[in-house]
């Protein structure tokens, strides 16, 4: 079994055994809801859609580019509007989140040595980023059900 | 045979989740538990009893050796489902868990010895799988106590606590 676990942590990516993927997590939500911040809490669905977004490509800008610069925290990784400018900008945000995870996966099944540090990362090694990515996402996958549920708007 | 590199940030990715829980459940106290979301999902409680008794519950799946050790917390009849009495007794029966977690994985990694049943194609697929499915439930958790009413002073002081362990 000795690559097995880069399968394993490829297929984690998508959270699918967290209960809930995140393309399940915004499917069919009405274009209405998706700027509404529930009572009580500080984020709307567009937030946390468009901070996966952001916090995912981070991670792999950080994994690829040599002159990557970490933006300022926390401004530049939430978006500056509860709601989404319009329902292609939501479109496009789900499905860049969609593309950032087959390039966690690529990288994970393609790098030829996952463990390897980064080069200018320190002590960080490409599996530790991308093991934070998987993380990160389903932590917010599930506050997305969160969003839905006080929303009325979950069936899940 | 040693344990692999990979494995190894496998359990250190573990570990380091391990943390974050220890810091999210330093910051309740047991009337918090059972604050839900009025809306049918799960409470405080019952988002912490579903990640603590996965533990248990997958390994006397795959390894009952290094389960049935570890004390069942679960009371299905308690509006939290949770049998314990206090924060420090929960934690110690995360710690306990996450232990005989680790514990099988490592010793089944080491003696090229595949699970039965479940997780078969790796030992360490159920550390990834119980990494993710704590996350999905925590972002919830974290989510329900700012509703709760938690000051920005203390959500920032958990979130100080918290994210850091991943980017350390």
């Amino acid at each position: 079994m000795p690559d097995t676990w880069r399968t394993i942590v490829a297929a984690a990516l998508d959270a699918r055994e967290a209960h809930v993927t995140f393309d399940l997590a915004v499917a069919d939500l009405a274009p209405d809801l998706r700027g509404v911040r529930p009572e009580g809490l500080p984020h709307s669905a567009w937030d946390l859609v468009e901070h996966v977004r952001i916090a995912q490509g981070d991670l792999i800008a950080y994994m690829e580019d040599p002159a990557y610069v970490a933006s300022a925290w926390p401004e530049a990784y939430w978006p500056s509007t509860s709601a989404p400018p319009s329902e292609a900008a939501w479109d496009e945000a789900v499905a860049a989140v969609g593309r950032g995870r087959a390039r966690l996966q690529e990288l994970v099944l393609d790098l030829p040595d996952p463990t390897a540090t980064i080069p200018w990362g320190g002590e960080h090694t490409y599996l530790r980023s991308i093991l934070v990515a998987l993380d990160h996402e389903a932590y917010h996958v599930g506050q997305l059900v969160l969003v839905r549920r006080l929303l009325g708007a979950w069936s899940g | 045979m040693a344990l692999p590199e990979e494995i190894r940030l496998v359990i250190d990715a573990f570990d380091r989740n391990a943390e974050v829980n220890r810091a999210v459940l330093a910051t309740l106290d047991m009337p918090v538990l059972e604050y839900g979301d009025g809306m049918g999902g799960y409470c405080i409680g019952q988002h912490l009893a579903d990640i603590v008794s996965f533990r248990r519950e997958k390994l006397e799946a795959v390894s009952p050796e290094h389960g049935e050790p570890v004390q069942d917390v679960i009371d299905g009849a308690s509006p939290t489902w949770l049998a314990v009495g206090s924060i420090d007794e929960l934690q110690a029966a995360f710690d306990a868990g996450d232990a005989a977690l680790r514990d099988a994985v490592v010793a089944a990694t080491v003696e090229g010895r595949r699970f039965e049943g479940l997780y078969e194609s790796h030992p360490a697929h159920l550390i990834v799988h119980c990494i993710v499915h704590d996350a999905h439930h925590r972002g919830q958790i974290m989510a329900l106590l700012r509703q709760s009413g938690r000051s920005d002073e203390e959500r920032e002081r958990l979130e100080d606590a918290t994210w850091p362990v991943w980017r350390a």
